[in-house]
């Protein structure tokens, strides 16, 4: 997993990556300076907890993905079955080829097997 | 008589963009009209109708990023002249000029990067720390991030304390307590002023304006924090939305692959499907407009505390749909889509759509 991490933060314009449960407990992390691994989580699960209410709204189907683009950089967040990739970009990313690195990333953490903290 | 000339030759569709673009009916034509002047080679001049879009529709998020674009282009040509004058004689009357020019063209980043360096080296320098409080107090007005507000406010102090028998700090500090609804502050401020320049018309304006508000409870970090978390709803009811945007709302509705389309602009909510706008489902209003403004304030207090500025739309996709989430000044745009090869025209047609809706909302505080 850490592998996998190290790889995608290695790509430009990536800024940090980290893997965390649904409720928020990092699994594991490669966040860049001035980002807090924890917070990080904590916001993405309070988030994701926001678009569940949102997609059970449309029918209850589960997000494969999810792209939020801020200001000065972009968040990608993945579904890993019961847990999520989080991969925080600046925001000059071409974000094609980014998420194929961040996809190929995902599909790797998914094939590891089921994640447990 | 060059300008005239150009004019002349120009061809039709650059002459065509151009008239509609002054007649300001789509912040669309702004971004064609700098596509057909790139396609032409004429970068500086595709620069400068970017940068006056963006005056009129400063949400316009496609129009943001071709300026930012540009700018990486041909930027050095514009402030060449200045940063020559600033090499020559470093200081903040002769590299203000530098600050004022990567403002104006939307440059925050490096803006913040040259005022806090001339802070750093002219510490005494009061006009320093006033274009350092511009170029923070901007950035606030613009992304709502609490730190950026409080950095403002800090500089306009520092250069009050430099300069105490001076105008300008007052009356930017009297504007910016103003702005986050620090009322007690602001008029304290412009007391100060007053004593300065008594016959001063703007710092009179200002303090009619604050008479009618109610005094502030909290201090200014706590209101900072709200405009924060509120994304600047302090004051967030307005008219309900005109015709033109039921109509345009109801237009996206329509458009193939859309399901549904809600819409949370001024204190209001509007939904709209196949169509046509839905009425409200009695006292409980619109839920999904509802759950669009709720998603909006998570997704927004995430962006900021992560530190990557303001929230301005997402995707989230899943086998068989998406959901397309706008957010402009202080309305939210939320679209439900079918999987569909036209997501990425749909969300063209709606980022023009909210910078129509929001072009009015324009603070005037630096």
């Amino acid at each position: 997993m850490n592998e996998v991490l190290d790889g995608l933060c290695e790509r430009p314009g990536i800024l940090g990556a980290l893997v965390a449960t649904t409720d928020g407990m990092v699994v594991t992390s490669r966040m860049g300076d001035g980002l807090d691994e924890d917070a990080a989580a904590a916001l993405v699960s309070s988030l994701l907890q926001g678009t569940g209410r949102l997609l059970r709204d449309c029918g209850g189907p589960r997000m494969e993905r999810m792209v939020l683009r801020a200001s000065r950089g972009k968040i990608v967040i993945s579904d890993l079955q019961n847990a999520y990739l989080v991969v925080v970009t600046d925001g000059h990313i071409d974000l094609d080829q980014g998420l194929l690195d961040i996809e190929s990333a995902a599909r790797q953490l998914r094939r590891l097997g089921r994640i447990e903290v | 008589m060059v300008g005239l000339l150009k004019r002349i030759m120009e061809s039709p569709d650059v002459s065509r963009l151009r008239r509609r673009v002054d007649a300001e009916l789509s912040p669309r034509h702004s971004l064609d009209l700098c596509r057909a002047l790139l396609r032409r080679g004429r970068g500086p001049e595709a620069m400068e109708v970017a940068r006056q879009g963006l005056q009129r529709f400063p949400h316009f998020a496609e129009l943001e990023d071709l300026l930012r674009t540009i700018w990486k282009r041909y930027g050095r040509v514009v402030l060449q002249e200045h940063l020559e004058a600033c090499r020559e004689e470093p200081g903040a009357q002769h590299c203000g000029p530098v600050v004022e020019t990567l403002l104006s063209y939307n440059e925050t980043g490096d803006a913040a990067q040259w005022a806090d360096r001339l802070v750093s080296e002219f510490a005494t320098d009061p006009q320093a720390s006033i274009l350092q409080g511009r170029v923070y107090m901007r950035r606030f007005l613009r992304e709502h991030v609490a730190r950026d507000g409080a950095q403002a406010l800090r500089a306009f102090h520092r250069a009050a304390d430099l300069s105490p028998g001076a105008y300008g700090p007052q009356l930017l500090l009297a504007r910016a307590y103003a702005y986050i609804g620090a009322v007690k502050k602001a008029l304290a401020h412009v007391y100060k002023a007053l004593d300065i320049d008594p016959d001063s018309e703007e710092v009179q304006g200002l303090y009619e304006k604050l008479l009618n508000r109610p005094m502030e409870e909290v201090d200014a970090k706590e209101l900072l924090r709200r405009i924060e978390e509120e994304e600047g709803t302090v004051s967030a009811s307005g008219p309900e939305p005109d015709q033109a945007v039921t109509s345009g709302l109801e237009d996206l509705s329509a458009m193939a692959g859309v399901r549904r389309v809600a819409l949370c602009h001024a204190g209001h909510e509007v939904v709209a499907q196949e169509g046509f706008r839905r009425p409200s489902e009695g006292e409980e209003g619109h839920p999904f407009a509802a759950l669009a403004a709720g998603f909006r304030r998570t997704a927004s207090l995430s962006s900021k505390r992560m530190g990557i500025g303001a929230f301005r739309e997402a995707r989230l996709s899943w086998r068989g749909g998406s959901l397309l989430v706008f957010a402009a000044g202080r309305s939210v745009l939320l679209l439900e889509m079918r999987r569909s090869t036209r997501e990425e025209t749909v969300a063209q047609e709606a980022r023009c759509f909210l910078a129509l809706c929001t072009a009015s909302e324009v603070e005037a505080v630096t």
